[in-house]
């Protein structure tokens, strides 16, 4: 289905039930409407809060909200085509970034990535491996020797 | 650091169990080939049973008898992704891939866990835990 077919009509109902059904959870219009962003993740809780957090700041633009299609079965409305299609950015949490955007040097240490699909850039939210060996210092001051499972 | 490569997961507890006199601490890595919950019940029996303290890779993991964990804050992410998402230029990518790391680390703490591993836990780790169980 073309995208900008689809927005139009769900800019006009915005019933969660309707958006579900279409993939998308939220649109909202603005200066930006030519963005859509997709949320893709496999865990509800870190969906649901993700989508709060990006609300949130565009909420602080409103002259430039841009449109925001969220979604949680992403993999399915990229391979079809949907979001590229439509020149939206995608924000992948963890192992669903990995399989949706395979990067060599970061197979498995991604946090977050955001990526306009049909482009080759992006942003990559990584880990920060120094930090938690910091706070796990503060609680085992006398750990010297750690052990690490790798496959 | 001591790493064991686990080629054979299915015998988990054998890999492991050389560890006990080695190791202070078991760290989890973002590896949901070997962190699976299939897994978890041989680790942190190892843990348990040896009161080596394991640092799980998410909530669930404090939850089940890990010492600590570490968990992302979602809302901060989602905040940053759409910083960023309003920064890209209009119709193009950045122009080469941009790698930063997520500005809030929150972590939970099993209490039982610290008790069974004779761990005094400092005020500020304590009371920064997202969660804490008993």
């Amino acid at each position: 289905m073309p995208l900008a077919k689809l927005r139009v009509s769900v800019s006009r109902m915005l019933r969660p039930a309707l958006l579900l059904v279409a993939g998308l959870h939220a649109v909202e219009a603005g200066a930006h409407d030519a963005m859509v962003i997709g949320v893709l993740s496999r865990d509800s809780r870190s969906y649901s809060e993700a989508v709060r957090g990006v609300n949130e700041v565009l909420a602080r633009f409103p002259g430039a909200a841009p449109r925001i299609a969220s979604l949680d079965e992403g993999a399915t409305m990229v391979a079809a085509g949907t979001i590229p299609a439509s020149g939206g950015t995608v924000i992948a949490f963890g192992q669903r970034a990995s399989e949706l955007f395979p990067i060599t040097n970061y197979p498995s240490q991604i946090a977050c990535m955001i990526r306009e699909v049909s482009d080759q850039s992006g942003v990559l939210l990584q880990h920060a491996a120094e930090a938690r060996l910091l706070r796990m210092r503060r609680l085992l001051p006398g750990a010297l020797t750690m052990g690490m499972l790798v496959a | 650091m001591h790493a064991v490569n686990l080629r054979r997961p299915l015998r988990l507890r054998l890999q492991l169990d050389p560890l006990a006199d080695r190791i202070d601490v078991l760290i989890a890595t973002y590896d949901l080939r070997i962190h699976s919950a299939e897994n978890a019940q041989p680790i942190l029996l190892f843990s348990w049973r040896n009161r080596i303290p394991v640092i799980g890779v998410s909530e669930a993991w404090s939850r089940a008898g890990a010492l600590m964990s570490f968990d992302w804050d979602y809302a901060d992410i989602g905040r940053r992704c759409g910083e960023l998402a309003l920064r890209l230029p209009e119709g193009r990518g950045f122009e080469r891939p941009v790698v930063e790391s997520p500005r809030r680390l929150v972590h939970s703490l099993n209490l039982e866990a610290a008790r069974h591993f004779l761990i005094n836990i400092p005020a500020d780790v304590l009371q920064g835990a997202r969660n804490r169980y008993n």
